[in-house]
């Protein structure tokens, strides 16, 4: 065997080192990943992403009182379901889950324009009703039922 | 055993006949077009779950199954060279 084939041969060897993926490994790794995007699906389906705001609460109370343009932030229904109530300046008392329906930053509440806003994207919620009015959430604010008591302000529920 | 391996693969891919290659191409081609819309199908149940439509996200989960079984089925049924 002359140097020059001796070297080709090396080089054959070292090429059918590597495995080649035929057209049969292919399908299999579609297949594989077929079964991937199911289990995503169950994974979704089964609630692995909270969805804050939502779901049932029992009352609880969330604050004393508050006077007009003035806000307050609780937690509701659950412990980890950061939320803000806003009396307006009609005395209307108003509460929304404070988690933004884009990207899940905080919502503030501000005075001077009147306005929900979530200041990572610039989203823009009307305090009245928690629709989006600017910006890129997708969806409204679940709003939190208050009820005025005689000792105090309660969170009494949920609607989405 | 590597070199071994390498071997078998290629004289794997050698050894299909053209209507064989064909037709593996073609299952490659409509497995790959179910998972386009098996990834379509995922986005839309996050955005129906996290929108509170859990009963569209069962529908798409039946879906994802459906999608995955068929995708068994193309691929089980390949031919053999």
């Amino acid at each position: 065997m002359t140097q020059e084939s001796h070297a080709r041969e090396r080089l054959l060897d070292r090429i059918r080192e590597d495995r080649l993926v035929t057209r049969r490994d292919y399908l299999r790794l579609l297949v594989t990943v077929s079964g991937g995007l199911v289990a995503g699906t169950a994974a979704v389906a089964s609630g692995i992403f909270r969805d804050h705001g939502a779901g049932e609460g029992s009352p609880k109370k969330v604050a004393d009182s508050v006077t007009p343009g003035e806000s307050f932030t609780f937690n509701y229904p659950g412990d980890d379901d950061p939320a803000i109530g806003v009396r307006l300046e009609d005395g209307a008392l108003v509460a929304y889950s404070s988690v933004c329906t884009h990207l899940a930053c905080a919502v503030l509440w501000i005075k001077e324009s009147g306005e929900l806003e979530c200041p990572c994207h610039d989203g823009l919620f009307d305090v009245h009703t928690g629709e989006v009015l600017a910006g890129p959430p997708p969806r409204p604010l679940p709003r939190i039922e208050l009820e005025e008591r005689t000792d105090g302000i309660y969170a009494v529920g949920v609607t989405t | 055993m590597n070199r071994n391996r390498g071997r078998l693969n290629a004289d794997e891919t050698a050894r299909d006949h053209p209507d064989v290659a064909a037709s593996l191409n073609a299952r490659i081609a409509v497995v790959a077009l179910i998972i386009l819309c098996q990834l379509w199908a995922l986005t839309a149940a996050l955005d129906a779950w996290l929108g509170g439509d859990t009963g569209a996200v069962w529908w798409l989960l039946g879906f994802q199954v459906l999608a995955f079984v068929s995708a068994l089925l193309i691929s089980r049924a390949t031919p053999r060279s």
